[in-house]
């Protein structure tokens, strides 16, 4: 299996993939809470590799709800089933964010999945953007001023798990609502990542949700300059048309995008519109998926 | 179609130079990657191939050699990642590499830190004082035994150290290197107690194996250097190994040694690879010396971390006269002697409070990660690199040939909240005073390198590689009292390029004293058999080694070097022997005459001293199987005025922070041809470096594509 390890290198994988998020899986495989899980790395890792085995994953997806994340940079996170909201916005951000759950406990689990899970399966790995934590920290879009007080923390979150080795990372961003932009400012902060990354010989990609007209957003997100683009769904978590999806992220210049899909969606329809030349295009989860019949369905019209 | 590919591993960069059996020549640069040196070394191998139209799989086939020059040894001597050894040497002798010699808590740091007497910190040692034992038994400094070694002491010293964690042991014990008995019996003794089928067989790793050589603080610091990074580099060799014959290269990796040659992996002394690229450089700068008919040459490279000078005499690479630092250590390998000091395009710059808020550059770098601020790595400190790209040196989307682009408001942020802001000063001014201070003090320390040890610096053509050498040639190159300055056509990737076509060589050594001249009847040696049977025995050494590489005895040329002083001198000098074997007292009186001509040269002949007695201390046995190599042919010259094409724009840049930024003719390298002259100001874009022709100087191109930079009376 190699779709993941294509990115770093600047190649255009061939071939069909998927990449489900599985921690929602590992945990009823667990008999955990999602929280429970993720605070213990030797369980998380562990877990995810076993959920992954069963459903016969390509790719291994780790990492922490968006808004979650923003715990370890000091603000105030409550979960409400599989949604956080922020309770208490900081204004700042601590120094040293890795050292804090839940990013210390992902960097950890990064570390011990990529030590162990290849070469049967690939791992992604995924960090909180700028956006979202902006949001989260200070309660507004980034400003350039928001961007320098994150950018210390995030570039060494960022370093250290590319030192784990992953395969690819993606920037998970959640713009709940708001329209994205991609400021210069939000290019040159993702240009710096994604240069630590490229030293690291490790992909660099962006997730996103919560945008409203995807193939607009595709469009307006490709000022970013980052290759690789996973979309998610929307605020309301309905998931964008597949084909106008491709359609928009090869015309915009995108080397790659992951189409979300989810249990009861129209999976066919997505993996119609992955078969194309213009663009690498896979099968990414749209949440924490546990409908196993479902996944083993997904991953089995894939990597058949 | 087959390739020669010499790899080049810098702090900052990982260069390669692939020579195809055609001539044609590929290069690429990419950041080293210092978290696993292999991921850059496999990223430069299938750019290669990229760029030679194969697919990696297919060019790794068609590779008849990959010439490597590795840090791994280094990097695990800095982070001081090696296994806990322990020591085993003659008792009472115990305190040896501790006490050290002379001043040899100086030994390996920067000039200005060294007479920081008062912060000055010894380093961390390598063994413990704790995992160190001595063992009764005496040889004596005739090597015969006095004392005889003691199983059980040895076997009780031994649980001692295993008990203490040990997972290899040293064995160095005095006089070994005139007389091995003891120190084979400890070896056999530790293999009888912990058998290699045994989980728990150790390393034993002997001085009189590794450095059969006078001195015990220097044989017993060699070995032990050795078998500290032996593992790490045994471990990283064999993964690399294995992911290039997994990906289609089915020859041996071949290593750079720092005495000047190369040898199999399988065939090498790890403490040899160490500061190996800067002699792969100073290899292919005596080749390239010889082509150019200059023959006197000041090899120097400044890359991302380092600037490194070397010395080429005659045509020939020089060893060490003194004896070699392996990173903290004073060692007595017979290597290639290159000085490197903290200044390249990653040297960052900063004020220094204590001297009155003096600007200083270097010698710590930014290294590849984060790099200068303009690689847009997260780096914040202004470097060297910074400085260049703000006075409009460097094209920010030409880069590395356009794979790193570079951002210049980076750069200027950095400078201005590092230099110019507590200076009080502009950002153009500051980036020029960062410029200038680099150039002086590698200009100076080339001055150094040369006229201190006895050379005339106007009698050598100083040639300027590494990325940044070509940027700064017309800064540093003055300091000397050169006007010329020969820029290699491979420059930017030399180190990789001399590894390319590196001969297979190694040296054996062994300390004898054989006195040539003798004081008290003040006449010459009669026991010749004595001086030909150590250079036999060195021979046979050689021969041995390098039929198991392959070699047949008809393609092995010898060099015989000896360690040589007047009677009860302390510095040793070294001379070529003119005949391995001596045949009568006309052999022996030409080598006495030979050392003192060039001790004559070197401290004036009023210096001579041959009645004192004339001393052989050490041989050096050289063994070289020459390479095949493709031809170098050179272009017929074109006219002096360069294509139009070649003028591919200009840009601002600054020569002088009172005039400000002016136009600057920027020319393409790939579009120039030999016998094109330029007048400076004037900017080159080559691939992997760009030439700065300041004003007052030109630029020729010769038949080979080398630039010759020339100041104008």
């Amino acid at each position: 299996m190699s779709f993941l390890s294509h990115f770093a290198p600047g190649d255009r994988p061939t071939g069909a993939f998927f990449l489900p998020f599985l921690e929602g899986l590992a945990s009823a495989m667990e008999n955990r809470m999602p929280a429970a899980l993720t605070a213990d790395a030797t369980l998380w890792a562990n877990a995810v590799a076993r959920a992954a085995r069963l459903v016969e994953a390509g790719g291994i997806a780790v990492g922490v709800l968006p808004m979650i994340a923003a715990e370890s940079f000091g603000a105030t996170v409550v979960r409400v089933g599989a949604k956080a909201s922020v309770v208490a916005r900081p204004g700042t951000a601590v120094s040293e964010p890795w050292c804090a759950a839940p990013l210390a406990n992902l960097l950890e689990t990064s570390r011990r999945l990529a030590e162990t899970v290849r070469p049967e399966r690939e791992l992604a790995v995924f960090l909180s953007g700028p956006v979202t934590l902006s949001l989260a920290l200070f309660g507004e879009m980034p400003s350039l001023n928001h961007l320098g007080v994150l950018k210390a923390g995030l570039l060494r979150c960022l370093e250290l798990i590319c030192e784990a080795r992953p395969d690819v990372v993606f920037i998970d961003e959640n713009w709940a609502g708001h329209p994205p932009e991609a400021t210069p400012e939000l290019r040159r902060f993702h240009n710096t990542l994604k240069n630590v990354a490229d030293y690291y010989g490790v992909g660099y990609g962006l997730r996103a949700e919560g945008i409203a007209d995807a193939p607009a957003a595709i469009a307006t997100l490709s000022g970013l300059r980052v290759a690789h683009l996973m979309l998610g769904g929307d605020a309301d978590g309905a998931l964008p048309d597949a084909r106008p999806a491709v359609d928009a992220a090869a015309a915009a210049g995108w080397t790659s995008v992951g189409l979300p899909v989810a249990a009861g969606c129209d999976v066919g329809e997505a993996v119609a519109a992955c078969d194309t030349a213009a663009i690498s295009a896979y099968l990414c989860g749209a949440a924490q998926e546990t409908d196993i019949d479902f996944l083993k369905s997904v991953g089995l019209k894939m990597h058949r | 179609m087959g390739f020669h590919v010499g790899i080049d591993i810098g702090g900052t960069f990982t260069d390669f130079c692939a020579i195809g059996d055609d001539g044609r020549i590929t290069v690429y640069k990419t950041s080293t990657t210092h978290y696993d040196l292999s991921v850059g070394f496999m990223r430069g191998i299938r750019e290669l191939a990229k760029r030679s139209g194969f697919r990696s799989q297919e060019y790794l086939a068609q590779v008849h050699a990959l010439r490597y020059s590795t840090t791994v040894g280094t990097n695990a001597l800095i982070e001081r990642s090696g296994p806990k050894l322990g020591l085993i040497t003659t008792a009472g002798f115990e305190d040896t590499i501790f006490i050290g010699r002379s001043r040899s808590w100086a030994d390996g740091i920067p000039v200005h830190e060294a007479r920081d007497i008062g912060r000055i910190v010894k380093p961390a040692p390598l063994i413990e004082p704790d995992m160190v034992v001595g063992v009764r038994g005496r040889i004596d400094c005739n090597g015969r035994m006095v004392a005889p070694l003691s199983r059980k002491d040895v076997l009780e010293k031994l649980q001692t150290l295993v008990d203490r964690g040990a997972m290899g042991f040293v064995v160095s014990l005095l006089w070994s290197f005139l007389n091995p008995e003891h120190e084979r019996m400890v070896k056999q003794i530790i293999e009888e107690e912990y058998p290699e089928d045994y989980l728990g067989a150790m390393p034993v790793t002997l001085s009189c194996e590794i450095s059969p050589k006078c001195g015990e603080y220097t044989r017993t610091m060699t070995t032990v250097v050795n078998a500290y990074i032996h593992g790490i580099m045994a471990e990283n060799l064999n993964k690399l190994g294995n992911e290039l014959r997994d990906g289609g290269y089915k020859r041996p990796l071949i290593l750079v040694h720092n005495t000047g040659g190369t040898k199999k992996v399988s065939r090498t002394k790890a403490v040899f690879t160490h500061n190996a690229g800067p002699v792969a450089g100073m290899h292919g700068a005596a080749d390239l010396g010889n082509l150019l008919a200059r023959r006197n040459v000041v090899f120097t490279d400044m890359g991302g971390t380092s600037f490194d000078i070397g010395v080429i005499v005659d045509g020939e690479l020089r060893a060490h006269d003194f004896l070699p630092v392996v990173d903290r250590w004073r060692t007595n390998i017979p290597a290639i002697e290159v000085k490197s000091i903290g200044a390249g395009g990653g040297s960052i710059a900063w004020i220094n409070d204590l001297m009155g808020n003096a600007l200083e550059v270097g010698p710590r770098s930014a290294g590849s990660m984060p790099g200068p601020a303009c690689y847009d790595k997260g780096g914040r400190e202004a470097t060297v690199t910074d400085a260049d790209l703000v006075l409009g040196y460097l094209n920010p989307d030409n880069y590395l040939d356009g794979e790193m682009p570079l951002d210049a408001e980076l750069s200027r942020a950095a400078i201005d909240e590092k230099i110019a802001g507590p200076l009080g000063i502009g950002v153009l001014e500051a980036a020029y005073r960062m410029r200038r201070l680099v150039d002086a003090r590698m200009g100076q320390e080339v001055f150094n390198e040369v006229a201190l040890k006895g050379h005339d610096p106007r009698k050598f053509a100083v040639f300027a590689c590494g990325g940044a050498g070509p940027t700064h040639a017309c800064g540093f190159v003055p300091y000397i009292g050169a006007r010329v300055a020969v820029v290699p056509a491979m420059a930017p990737v030399f180190g990789a390029f001399g590894a390319s076509t590196m001969d297979i060589r190694q040296v054996w050594d062994i300390s004898r004293t054989i006195k040539l001249f003798r004081w008290d009847r003040q006449s010459y040696l009669d026991d010749l058999e004595s001086f030909n049977h150590v250079v036999r025995e060195l021979k046979d050494l050689s021969v041995r080694d390098l039929r198991l590489e392959g070699f047949s005895e008809d393609r092995i040329e010898f060099r015989l070097e000896l360690d040589m002083r007047y009677g009860s001198q302390h510095n040793l000098t070294k001379v070529v022997a003119p005949r391995l074997i001596l045949q009568g007292e006309d052999d022996v009186r030409e080598l006495c005459e030979l050392f003192t001509k060039l001790y004559s040269d070197i401290y004036s002949p009023e210096a001579a001293f041959p009645v004192g007695g004339i001393n052989i201390e050490c041989f050096y046995l050289a063994a070289m199987v020459r390479q095949e190599r493709p031809e170098v042919h050179g272009e017929a010259p074109a006219g002096e005025e360069p294509a139009a094409a070649a003028r591919i724009g200009s840009r601002p840049a600054c020569f002088d922070p009172a005039v400000g930024m002016v136009e600057t003719p920027v020319f393409g390298w790939l579009s120039l041809s030999p016998g094109n002259v330029l007048s400076g100001p004037a900017l080159i874009e080559a691939p992997g470096t760009t030439y700065v022709i300041e004003p007052g100087w030109s630029y020729r191109m010769d038949a080979w594509r080398n630039g010759i930079l020339q100041q104008q009376p």
